[in-house]
């Protein structure tokens, strides 16, 4: 039997120099890799206080056990760090085929420390790593930079680098892979800036080996049945046949589907910019990350209008949201304009929406006027949404007040637009209004890295009805342990690594059954899979109480806490947080600050 | 008059975005009269027990949490179907 071992490359930009290092098997087994993994990196190595945008800041970038196997949909890398966002620990996650190819290339993670003293990129060859001049690349879009990448190192190498926005430092930058794809949350873009680190190129032939193949093939073919049989995640299932954009009609009638900077649940042309009137019209053809049967990618091409011509891969529900109800913009072509500009940038979709809507509404409010924007920033002007997209992505004019999201905004406009900003601990609200989906908000206010939908995805339960049903306008323990399980399972599956969208196929007895196939653990069992996502979630928590986070932090926007929802279904509902917040605390075994108590951490093997 | 709208893939059976029912009643009542004229919903609709297998929301609301297939439904009001369906 092939043992399992996960190599770490350490690299230290300041020294230019690089080690590798095997991990040992009790951490492998306790944090598996991708989001636990840096998780427990960060933890372990880096002191409170570092500012993310110094040397000191280390970044991981990670793969996990499953990734690059023939286990499905493994083809995502998390990158886990210290968020400009937030000032705590965050992940971002991207799919695509980096990662695959990054094991491939010999390496399951990279560490990277210090700071170049000119730009650079690394090279990574079957196993050789090369830091390499990238002066001609700074300055230079994504889409350009990955062209020139590949050219000076090999045509097949995949890429992942920043556009602008991360050399500019925004809070808002993206980590782009292949790009298309986007490690988009938290501002890790401007992580890779501040290190002066352009790219990483990798390119492997190396064989992905795994402990028992022939259990693995069994365990595979359980799991492949069940998401060709899963109404979600099968051939011509709505995943597949429309996207993540499938949502839009959905959340719009269930009254939640944030319109104007959260003012209401509904967008009166939901369906103008949906993901059927997407395959309708602009769809070309659908698109998979590594060995992912779902396809639930889109590659868009623009055909008629004033943004005739316009292509791109990876127009997603919130990418939609993000520029279509947010910034009440009805026309598919502009949002695909504006993913587009997103990608070239380098920004983060959500938060760079999120924040032009919250312009618009202070403009709306005259809470800044419209000759301080520059621009006619009002809702509905998709042309002014997408010049801002560029002032931003450049750090220009009134795009330079807005480049770091809508809580540094706020607080260099002042004049009480902090109300307006839609954000939890510095990240920017997705596609949601939790006054209709009461886990989805406790799931908000207490996911480690900010306002983050996929950390305990209970729209799922809520909403859709996958895998069950849940009241939205339920708050009581039942749904409090609803989110608490959606959280935990999450993290483990972040760590295994291969795409959330699998869970609603899956369950933990899958990822147990595929993960003791590729390790050779002896025993390892649904529950020990369960008790990790538990684990990373607390560790989490230590390090961001290092750093301050306490129930303070905690929070939701006073709009949501306090503004009744005009209409809808959810017509009349605020969240009720605080009673909700008490009783997670509780469940969880956390003090009444949020942080966990020593009973818990001697539970999880944290003390 | 009561709207009916379908999302995601029913749409492929409908081919219409939604259907309108001259009828008030039970949603189960609505769902008979809407298979009058989309009988190829009903394998969409009901799993092999006979159950209703789609979500259904009442002007917004999941009738899972109102009266089930049992629920009223009133002139204006609006039915939304889908299929199980997640993403993010
Ligand atoms: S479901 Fe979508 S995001 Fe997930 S691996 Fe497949 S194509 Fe990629």
């Amino acid at each position: 039997m092939k043992k399992y071992d996960m190599k770490i490359l350490k690299v230290d930009l300041t020294a230019c120099g690089y080690e590798t290092q095997l991990l040992d098997e009790r951490t492998a087994r306790g944090y598996l890799g991708g989001r636990g993994l840096g998780t427990k990196i960060l933890y372990d190595e880096q002191p409170a206080g570092v500012d993310p945008l110094s040397p000191e800041n280390i970044i991981v970038f990670a793969t996990g056990p499953l990734t690059g196997t023939r286990t499905p949909s493994s083809g995502r890398h998390f990158v886990v760090s210290k968020s400009p966002a937030t000032g705590g620990i965050t992940f971002t996650s991207s799919g695509g085929t980096w990662s695959a190819e990054l094991r491939k290339a010999g390496y399951d993670a990279i560490v990277v420390k210090g700071t170049a003293e000119r730009p650079v990129y690394l090279w990574i060859e079957d196993g050789d790593v090369e830091l390499r001049d990238a002066g001609s690349f700074w300055g230079k879009l994504v889409s350009e930079t990955d062209e020139g990448i590949r050219k000076e190192t090999h045509n097949e190498a995949k890429v992942l680098c920043i556009g602008p926005a991360g050399e500019k430092r925004l809070s808002i930058a993206a980590i782009m892979n292949e790009k298309y794809r986007a490690a988009g949350r938290t501002g890790l873009g401007a992580v890779m800036g501040s290190k002066n680190l352009k790219a990483i190129a990798v390119k492997g032939e190396k064989n992905i080996e795994v402990a028992d193949g022939i259990g693995l093939s069994r365990a595979v073919n359980k799991a492949m049945k069940k998401i060709s049989e899963s109404g979600v995640t099968k051939e011509d299932g709505g995943l597949n046949a429309y996207g993540t954009a499938v949502l839009t009609n959905i959340m719009n009638a269930s009254g939640i589907y944030p319109t104007k900077n959260f003012q209401t649940g509904t967008f009166s042309d939901a369906e103008n910019i949906s993901g059927e009137r997407m395959a309708e019209t602009i769809l070309k053809e659908k698109t998979a990350c590594y060995e992912c049967p779902i396809e639930c990618g889109r590659w868009v091409d623009v055909k008629s209008g004033k943004y005739s011509g316009v292509k791109g891969e990876s127009l997603e529900y919130e990418t939609s949201w993000a520029f279509g109800g947010q910034c009440g913009v009805n026309d598919l072509g502009a949002l695909a304009k504006a993913n587009y500009l997103c990608n070239e940038y380098g920004l983060d979709t959500i938060s760079t929406g999120s924040t032009i809507g919250f312009a618009m509404e202070l403009v709306d409010r005259g809470i800044i006027s419209k000759d301080e924007a520059g621009l006619d920033l009002v809702f509905g002007n998709d042309e002014a949404m997408i010049k801002m997209i560029e002032m931003m992505g450049r750090r220009e004019g009134f795009g330079a007040i807005l480049a770091d999201g809508t809580r540094a905004a706020s607080k260099r406009i002042g004049r009480g637009s902090e109300y307006y900003a839609m954000q939890v601990k510095g990240l920017e609200l997705p596609a949601y209004d939790p006054r209709g989906a009461f886990g989805l908000g406790l799931n908000f206010a207490t996911a480690n890295r900010g306002g983050c939908h996929v950390s305990g995805y209970t729209i799922a339960a809520e909403i859709l009805g996958v895998p069950l049903k849940a009241d939205p306008f339920d708050s009581t323990e039942k749904k409090v342990d609803l989110t608490i399980l959606f959280q935990n399972l999450t993290a483990s599956v972040d760590s295994s690594v291969n795409c959330l969208f699998l869970t609603f196929a899956l369950g933990a007895d899958d990822y147990a059954d595929m993960i003791r196939y590729v390790t050779g653990w002896q025993n390892y069992s649904s529950e020990e899979f369960l008790a990790t996502g538990e684990r990373i979630f607390a560790l989490e928590r230590l390090f961001n109480k290092r750093e301050g986070f306490g129930r303070k932090d905690d929070t939701l926007p006073q709009r949501l806490l306090k503004e009744p929802m005009p209409e809808g279904a959810p017509k009349g509902k605020s969240h009720p947080l605080e009673g909700m917040l008490d009783r997670y605390y509780v469940r969880r075994g956390y003090d009444t600050e949020g942080h966990p108590e020593q009973e818990t951490l001697k539970r999880l093997g944290l003390a | 008059m009561v709207i009916v709208k379908f999302f995601s893939t029913l749409r492929n059976i409908t081919e219409v975005r939604e259907a309108i029912i001259e009828q008030e009643g039970s949603v189960y009542d609505i769902l008979n009269a809407l298979l009058s004229n989309y009988g190829d919903l009903k394998e969409a609709i009901f799993d092999e027990k006979g159950d209703i297998y789609i979500n259904i929301l009442l002007n917004g609301r999941n009738i899972e949490y109102l009266n089930g297939p049992a629920t009223m439904v009133s002139q204006h009001d609006t039915l939304y179907l889908f299929p199980p369906i997640a993403g993010g």
